[in-house]
């Protein structure tokens, strides 16, 4: 009995051999397959967005009413013209006959009522302003082909910087009220790894934390201009190959099983800079790393102390250093790129003699000790950035104890005011300086701890409350940039660096582009 | 007491262990100073925003309604959304857990294969050059930062040697197994996928073998030191002066009365593979349930806490339930 248990044992386990032997199984060579290693599929449902990266997943299915062409000038879509009334309020918009949803379903009216109503259903998008500047009346479908916004406050930016973003997709009314349930009224549940858009691509089926399978949408609209990204793909597939570990990613790239990837560690892309076969694709980001502070409460309320810590920070090592070269001086805390930048802009650099000089005029000079909060999730390369800034701090007498936290704590923290120093990063989603200097400069707008300055200057928060309602030209631009300037001159913030966007990318990938607020252009790209 | 009775009254013992692990896990997580809503809803959301969310989600009330109210939804099954995936825990956890599992079970056989006789050497050799080198093996895996092993065979059998996969748990192109339990093995086989199993097979070689490598040690010092206790006994020297060889009086004497404690290790082995393979997921893209659970901590994200935690406490008692019985087959006079 045990022999022939042994017996069978063994022709098992010679059976397992002998398939492994057959070795692995090969991609089909008939379709052109685009692989992008990302750090997840994030998700796809536009209304709970918060992310640029979800928007980039978003905008292969979905499209918008407008959509921003690679000088982020705004161009039609969906939408093929529109008419706006001189107080910003009201926006009347002509929409594109004979789309369809991947359903089937015609594209009309009431599916853009439906989706930005959805919005404020679902209750949690966090990129543009929809919920603060409309309701559910808002909407008003003219006719089958023509919508009217009605504003509650006046919105110059609604064309220019929201509607573009994939928050606004559109998707099938019809297809979200079929997977909706009683529990589930519009369909949250199901709308997160599930699509119904008009896109360029199909989602065929998506592995979490493994792939994301896209299709070329074969009856894609498309648009004439060959400036637009939104155009039948040049690829018949597209995959996102999902990655932890950057290491791990690299030897993919490296070994050819992906095309593209995303955010790997400074040190990989440092590394695929000298790899055959492989560039590296640099592009300004709109983020910017900074120091903040409480300063409304001692040590940070003296302008001094703030001053000290701006000049004794070499701003150069931590670009060369922490981030491998690849970031930018910041000149204030307006990113390059956003209306209100200036290469001009006073920026505070490393200076030792002049920190102690201000450390000593200050009411500390013999210096304390406090916390340097920072969280790994937010931007890997913290760590060692906090211990750059502890040795710089220390310089001038501040000792700090960096301090790794959970992002839900440091907010806490930071909405208790008195935290010590926190090292941080914010970007813009959308190309408008509402996004950045909006919040950074008016305090009373955040009460959750994430911009916690505690800044209230009177002329930075009436600057910040106009800019909002003006559109973008010399008017609004003399309102963001004046009010950095007063906030640089009394170190409010110490802007540390700007960051840049990293890809890495085979070099039989061609017309690729990628562009802060439009991301990667997936209907341009081909591969060899 | 029959086998079947056993089983009963231990997952019936279950029940208290569950309330005590839901009822701690629930208010640690919510002990910890940080709001996930903040985090959920972003920087835009306004005060107004924040407390409705709550509100829909029950969280502002008192927190031992809250508890009650959870505590009522696990009975029924639903262990909540989660804040982070926005997703059903249950269906968060039905997609990672039977990753974990599968890369589990693979790492505890491979384990045994190798630990067990690597023991069985180092004891009947005693003290000669094939035992010291069997424990330095042993040690060598134990020592090993687990990352910086699965990163270098990573290099070693994907770049330098391509012959195996450079992570995930099957290849872009193959179709998955229809799923029947979540682990592609066993459900490729069930459906008779045999491109499937092979590239899962494939794809599990590498990520295993790092996991065991590291609990070799574990498992053949168990081995070593239990089977030099067995052979010291007097039924052993009975065997031998009634001329069996070697081989027939470890096969047939020693081996099954040297396995009590090694069926014990192995078993609580089970339960701290499962709640320790992040660095292995992560390196090999592996979507288990570790990473998970750390993203999950990150993030505040109570519900998934509780749901993983759930998952992992009901493993370690499944695990000791399947080692009790164990016992029972291996040596007939113990028990139940």
């Amino acid at each position: 009995m045990k022999k022939k248990v042994m017996r069978a044992l063994t022709v098992v386990f010679a059976g397992i051999f002998s398939l492994l032997l057959l070795g692995a199984s090969s991609a089909s060579a008939a379709e052109k397959v685009l692989v992008f290693g990302r750090k997840s599929g994030y998700l796809m449902d536009p209304a709970p967005a918060c992310a640029d990266e979800s928007i980039q997943t978003i905008d292969i299915v979905y499209d918008t009413l407008v959509t921003l062409d690679n000088d982020l000038a705004v161009q039609p879509l969906l939408a093929t013209s529109w008419e706006v009334s001189e107080d910003y309020k009201d926006y009347t918009f002509h929409l594109r006959k004979g789309v369809k949803f991947h359903d089937g379903t015609p594209f009309n009216a009431e599916a853009v009522r439906f989706s930005f109503n959805r919005l404020l259903d679902v209750g949690k998008v966090c990129i543009g302003s929809w919920m603060q500047i409309a309701d559910k009346e808002s909407i008003e479908v003219v006719d089958e082909y023509t919508v009217k916004i009605h504003l509650r406050t006046p919105y110059p930016a609604l064309v220019s910087a929201d509607l573009p973003n994939g928050v606004y997709s559109i998707m099938s009314p019809t297809y979200v009220k079929k997977h909706a349930t009683a529990d589930d009224p519009y369909a949250e549940k199901w709308m997160i790894d599930h699509e119904c858009g008009t896109g360029p691509f199909k989602l065929v089926s998506w592995i979490k934390d493994q792939e994301v399978v896209f299709e070329k949408n074969e009856d894609y609209f498309g648009v004439d201009d060959p400036a637009s990204d939104k155009r039948t793909p040049r690829v018949d597939k597209l995959i996102f190959r999902i990655f932890k570990d950057s290491s791990t990613a690299r030897l993919w790239l490296e070994r050819g099983d992906i095309d593209f990837v995303e955010k790997l560690s400074p040190d990989d892309f440092l590394a695929l800079e000298k790899a055959a076969h492989i560039r590296v694709y640099k592009a300004t980001y709109p983020k910017m790393v900074y120091l903040t502070f409480d300063v409304s409460k001692p040590p940070f309320s003296d302008e001094n102390v703030r001053k000290a810590m701006a000049y004794a920070i070499n701003y150069h090592e931590l670009i060369d250093y922490v981030e491998k070269g690849n970031a930018s001086m910041p000149r204030g805390m307006i990113p390059e790129g956003l209306l209100g930048y200036s290469p001009n802009r006073f920026q505070y650099d490393y200076d030792l003699e002049k920190a102690k000089e201000f450390m000593a005029k200050s009411k500390h000079p013999e210096g304390f000790t406090t916390k340097l909060l920072y969280c790994l999730e937010r931007r890997g390369s913290f760590r060692v950035g906090a211990i750059y800034i502890q040795n710089y701090l220390k310089e001038i007498g501040i000792n700090v104890e960096p301090e790794s936290l959970a992002l839900p704590t440091m907010l806490a923290k930071m909405a208790k005011g008195d935290y010590g120093i926190t090292l941080k990063a914010w970007s813009a989603g959308l190309p408008d300086p509402d996004e950045i200097p909006g919040w950074l400069y008016d305090q009373p707008r955040d009460d959750s701890g994430w911009t916690a300055c505690y800044w209230y200057d009177e002329t930075a928060i009436h600057n910040m409350e106009l800019g909002r309602t003006l559109p973008s030209g010399p008017e609004r631009e003399k309102l963001y940039s004046e009010t950095d300037d007063l906030a640089m001159s009394k170190a409010i913030y110490v802007p540390l660096y700007q960051t840049m966007n990293l890809l890495a990318i085979r070099d039989n990938i061609k017309n690729f582009i990628w562009k802060p607020y439009v991301w990667i252009r997936f209907g341009t790209i081909e591969k060899d | 007491m029959k086998v079947w009775q056993y089983i009963l009254k231990r997952l019936v013992s279950v029940i208290p262990v569950f309330l005590g692990i839901t009822m701690l896990t629930f208010f640690i997580a919510h002990v910890i100073p940080g709001d996930p809503v903040t985090l959920a809803l972003g920087a835009k959301a306004t005060a107004q925003q924040r407390a409705a969310f709550r509100e829909k989600m029950g969280m502002d009330k008192p927190l031992i309604a809250q508890y009650a109210i959870y505590l009522n939804q696990i009975l029924h099954g639903d262990l909540g959304i989660s804040l982070r995936t926005k997703r059903s825990v249950v269906k968060d956890l039905l997609t990672y857990f039977p990753a974990t599992l599968e890369l589990t079970v693979v790492a505890i056989i491979i384990c045994v294969l190798f630990g067990i006789p690597l023991g069985i050497i180092s004891a009947v050799k005693k003290d000669k050059p094939i035992d010291h080198a069997a424990r330095v093996f042993s040690l060598l895996g134990v020592s090993m930062p687990i990352f910086w092993l699965g990163f270098m065979l990573l290099i070693l059998f994907y770049m330098v040697f391509p012959i195996l996969p450079g992570g995930g748990r099957i290849s872009l192109f193959i179709t998955r197994p229809t799923r029947i339990t979540g682990l592609y093995l066993l459900d490729s086989i069930l459906s008779g996928n045999w491109a499937a199993f092979k590239d899962s097979l494939w794809h599990i070689i590498l990520p295993a073998s790092t996991l065991g490598f590291c609990y070799i040690a574990v498992i053949s010092r168990m081995t070593r030191s239990s089977m030099l206790n067995v052979l010291r006994q007097d039924y052993i020297r009975t065997a031998k002066t009634k001329g069996l060889s070697e081989k027939e009086v470890i096969r047939r004497h020693a081996l099954r009365n040297s396995l009590i404690p090694v069926v014990t290790v192995a078993g609580a082995l089970l339960g701290q593979l499962m709640s320790g393979t992040v660095l292995t997921e992560t390196v090999f893209t592996w979507p288990g349930i570790g990473l998970y659970a750390v993203q999950s901590i990150m993030y505040l994200d109570f519900k998934s806490i509780i749901g993983f935690t759930i998952v992992v406490s009901f493993v370690y008692v499944i695990a000791n339930l399947v080692v009790d019985i164990l016992y029972v087959i291996i040596d007939p006079r113990i028990r139940l």
